[in-house]
């Protein structure tokens, strides 16, 4: 592999300036639907640049590809570029290819000229057993402008073909398609011939002679290569040129047909009608309105019709005089065209809103259409059947305008307005409310505004309160101290009212359990030393603090030292705590 | 709770019974005297027993309507549309007021036809009273859920508080929009069959345009006894007070 390399490199540049040039043609003598393989081979070089080729403008030119080569023979090692080229000839005689020159590191090398021979496919020796041919005709060749005549296209084949490539210019026509290819056999001369048929129509567009120039047709036959002869009892497993397409060979053939004149007639001037437009062939008019009668105000739809063979594209749209009886809305006309047989035949279709002006008979006047016939030489002109509309009163004219025919059924119909009057008054006396604004009015409407956040406040400082209540022990027992208090001293009068002792005790329990209320101190057991402490504490005035104590004591000593007792002592005793109680609340 | 919620209902009960409960008696009596005056088609008789309902100050839709029609009858459009246009400020959803409008319009020489305000598009489909009465509904909602979600901790009921809240926001920017825009877009209607419109208010303004019988536009300036109008098309000018009708 390495002295491969090496070898390479050694011939590379050995034979560098060994560079030799030559030209070949595959054959010096074709046919116009020949094409000729000119090949250049530029030997001694791996990358030469492209050839430059002499002007051949007898020739189209195609390149057809690069190949290069490297070839070792005995260890004499060879390169070479080829440059393909397919020459199409476009014309017969005698034709030299100049030298082809290329520059490599500032030399020039060339190659010998080449003579060409090109003759005339008709003159070929094969005749019209060739293979392939193709040939055009026309339907007439005298027409009128504007007349349609039909371009026929046949190529006829023994063999099989690939890559058809047709060309077919149209210079002074007007080219429509007629059709799909048509294939049939036929026999020439004793050979049977594969015949595709293709047919277009061409509409002249001006008078004179007019040339159509040849047809050109690019295709490439197949031919299959002989089967040589093999001692391999199992070859011919493998010779399915289904299979192994390589035993096919292509060779490309550009077919030209015979040129083609036609002697394009002016329409003549006499007798030419004064709304003449051009239009060549056979037609027909028809006029139709939707209906008998019509309000006015409302419209109704003229449809005309025409229909024919030859140029209907140009069909012109027809101008009815209607402006004095009817307001036109012309609608976009409908164009459908078909083939008939080998002429182009098609339709068009004008739509006309037509809104009537006057009450009474309305004449919508025959539409005229001229045209030439070709086939009897002399312009005819055709014409519509006149055709009338009642047009009824509406109780109101109104203008239609814009109102689009095609779907007039299917939309409501405007009401007419018939007088113009009002609706009667209003006599329901509910009705009658006065809508003043009054004070009371007024009042209702603040009330209705300032109430509700009012409300909203009270609600709020309601569950601020009971939150409070909820979760604050003190407050709670705070608040509900008094209220306490004040039941139990209500009780206490007809419980205890015999018994001192008992009343005393339960008194003095009553105040302190307040007080423990009212300062948040745990139960009852607490000394009035300790409870004056606490008053203090909060802020409570001295004269009350001391009043408290007074009672406390005077509650102890009924209790352990009963003094002379009689109703009047828990009557003040009484009077007394609820005073302390309520000048305790007052002070918060 | 509950006391709350029974007053409120109360309060609004009385806010909408109030039409019913202002119109006396007697009241009742001349409207039924002037519709039958017009029935018999004594437009003038009606026209004038309307007017007097009106000068006592009494304020209904279905009397201007009523006015209007007596007018159109007249031939009076420009007191018609005159009338029709302050009924329509308090019967703006009446399809007959509607009519006759559109009627009347027709009947004018200038079809200069009153403006609609197209931002707050609503605003014309509601007169004052109603406005009002949505904002006080609005607002007794919101308070209403504003106390319920004191009560009641449920996600539901700050989402009504939002929904509220939108409708009290909702109803009192239209409130302010509504006040805004009839005091400071007064429609005039030309009462005289034709008036000479001037480039300035007092004798000396040239006439730039004459307005016919029932043409309605804006009041945009006051001067002494002018008025400056402005028409649809942004044309403007100065009349004289009597002319036209407010």
């Amino acid at each position: 592999m390495l002295l491969f390399i090496i070898l390479l490199c050694l011939a590379s540049t050995s034979l560098a300036d060994d560079i030799g040039m030559r030209a070949t043609v595959d054959k010096t003598e074709a046919t116009v639907e020949d094409t000729i393989n000119l090949s250049v081979t530029v030997s001694g070089t791996q990358n030469s640049p492209q050839p430059r080729l002499p002007p051949m403008p007898d020739f189209r030119v195609q390149s057809a590809g690069t190949s290069s080569s490297v070839q070792i023979i005995n260890t004499k090692m060879s390169s070479s570029v080829t440059f393909s080229y397919r020459l199409t000839p476009l014309k017969t005689g005698a034709f030299v290819i100049s030298p082809i020159t290329l520059a490599i590191d500032g030399k020039t090398y060339s190659t010998e000229p080449i003579t060409l021979q090109i003759k005339d496919a008709s003159v070929a020796p094969t005749g019209q057993s060739a293979p392939v041919f193709a040939q055009i005709s026309v339907s007439n060749d005298k027409p009128y402008v504007n007349e349609q005549i039909s371009l026929t296209l046949k190529l006829f084949r023994r063999v099989d073909l690939k890559n058809i490539n047709l060309n077919i210019a149209n210079d002074g026509f007007r080219k429509e398609d007629l059709g799909k290819e048509k294939e049939y056999d036929q026999v020439v001369n004793g050979v049977g011939y594969h015949v595709h048929e293709l047919s277009f129509a061409l509409f002249p567009a001006k008078p004179g002679t007019l040339e159509i120039p040849p047809a050109v047709l690019d295709l490439d036959i197949l031919t299959r290569t002989e089967r040589r002869p093999s001692r391999d009892p199992f070859a011919h497993f493998f010779d399915d040129s289904f299979l192994f397409g390589g035993r096919m060979q292509a060779e490309h053939k550009t077919l030209r047909t015979n040129p083609l004149t036609v002697r394009v007639q002016p329409l003549p001037e006499a007798g030419k009608p004064a709304n003449f437009s051009n239009l060549v062939g056979k037609f027909s008019i028809s006029a139709d309105l939707g209906k008998e009668e019509v309000e006015a105000g409302d419209s109704a739809t003229l449809t005309v019709t025409i229909s024919g063979k030859g140029n209907v594209k140009d069909i012109p749209e027809p101008a009815p005089d209607l402006q004095a009886a009817f307001k036109v809305y012309p609608d976009q006309p409908e164009f459908t065209q078909e083939i008939e047989g080998n002429k182009i035949a098609g339709r068009k279709i004008f739509k006309f809103a037509l809104v009537p002006v006057h009450a009474g008979s309305a004449a919508v006047p025959s539409v005229p259409l001229a045209y030439f016939d070709p086939e009897q030489r002399k312009y005819i002109t055709v014409s519509t059947k006149p055709l009338a509309i009642k047009v009824t009163s509406g109780k109101e004219q109104l203008k239609v305008v814009g109102a689009d025919p095609a779907d007039k059924k299917s939309e409501p119909k405007t009401i007419k307005v018939v007088g113009r009057d009002i609706l009667p008054i209003h006599t329901r006396i509910s009705d009658f409310g006065d809508l003043r604004f009054t004070t009371t009015r007024a009042i209702l409407y603040t009330g209705g505004i300032i109430f509700p956040p009012l409300l909203y406040l009270a609600a709020a400082y309601y569950t601020a309160y009971k939150r409070r209540l909820k979760y604050d022990v003190a407050y709670s027992r705070n608040r509900n101290a008094y209220k306490l208090a004040r039941k139990r001293l209500d009780t206490i009068v007809s419980s205890y009212s015999t018994n001192t002792k008992d009343f005393a005790r339960e008194l003095s329990k009553i105040l302190r359990e307040y007080i423990g209320d009212k300062t948040n101190l745990q139960g009852t057991a607490f000394t009035p030393l300790e409870m004056e402490e606490k008053l203090r504490e909060r802020n409570y005035r001295e004269d009350l603090i001391q009043s408290v104590s007074n009672l406390l004591e005077k509650c102890e000593s009924l209790q352990y030292a009963p003094m002379q007792v009689n109703d009047n002592t828990t009557k003040t005793l009484l009077d007394e705590s609820s005073d302390i109680l309520e000048t305790i609340e007052k002070q918060i | 709770m509950k006391q709350t919620f029974q007053i409120s209902i109360l309060i609004l009960s009385l806010i909408f019974a109030l039409p019913c409960l202002a119109g006396g008696n007697d009241f009742a009596m001349q409207v039924t005297q002037a519709n039958l005056h017009y029935q018999n088609k004594q437009y003038e008789e009606a026209a004038k027993a309307y007017e007097a309902l009106i000068a006592e100050g009494y304020k209904n839709g279905h009397l201007y309507y009523n006015l209007g029609n007596a007018y159109y009858r007249l031939g009076q459009m420009g007191a018609s549309i005159l009338n029709y246009t302050r009924a329509k400020s308090l019967i703006p959803r009446d399809k007959d007021l509607e009519a006759n409008l559109k009627s009347a319009y027709q009947e004018t020489s200038d079809h200069l036809e009153g403006k609609e305000s197209i931002l707050l598009f609503w605003l014309d489909n509601f007169n004052q009273v109603e406005i009002v009465h949505a904002l006080v509904v609005a607002g007794i909602l919101f308070w209403l859920t504003m106390i319920a979600r004191l009560f009641f901790r449920a996600a539901a009921w700050d989402i009504a508080r939002n929904t509220t809240l939108c409708l009290l926001l909702f109803t009192t920017i239209s409130a302010g929009a509504k006040y805004y825009w009839d005091t400071n877009n007064p429609t005039a209607v030309v009462l005289a069959k034709t008036i000479d419109v001037k480039s300035a208010p007092g004798a000396d303004g040239i006439t730039l345009f004459q307005l016919h019988e029932g043409a309605v536009a804006s009041i945009a300036e006051e001067k002494d006894d002018w008025y400056k109008i402005e028409l649809p098309d942004d044309k403007k000018g100065w009349v004289k007070k009597d002319a036209i009708g407010i």
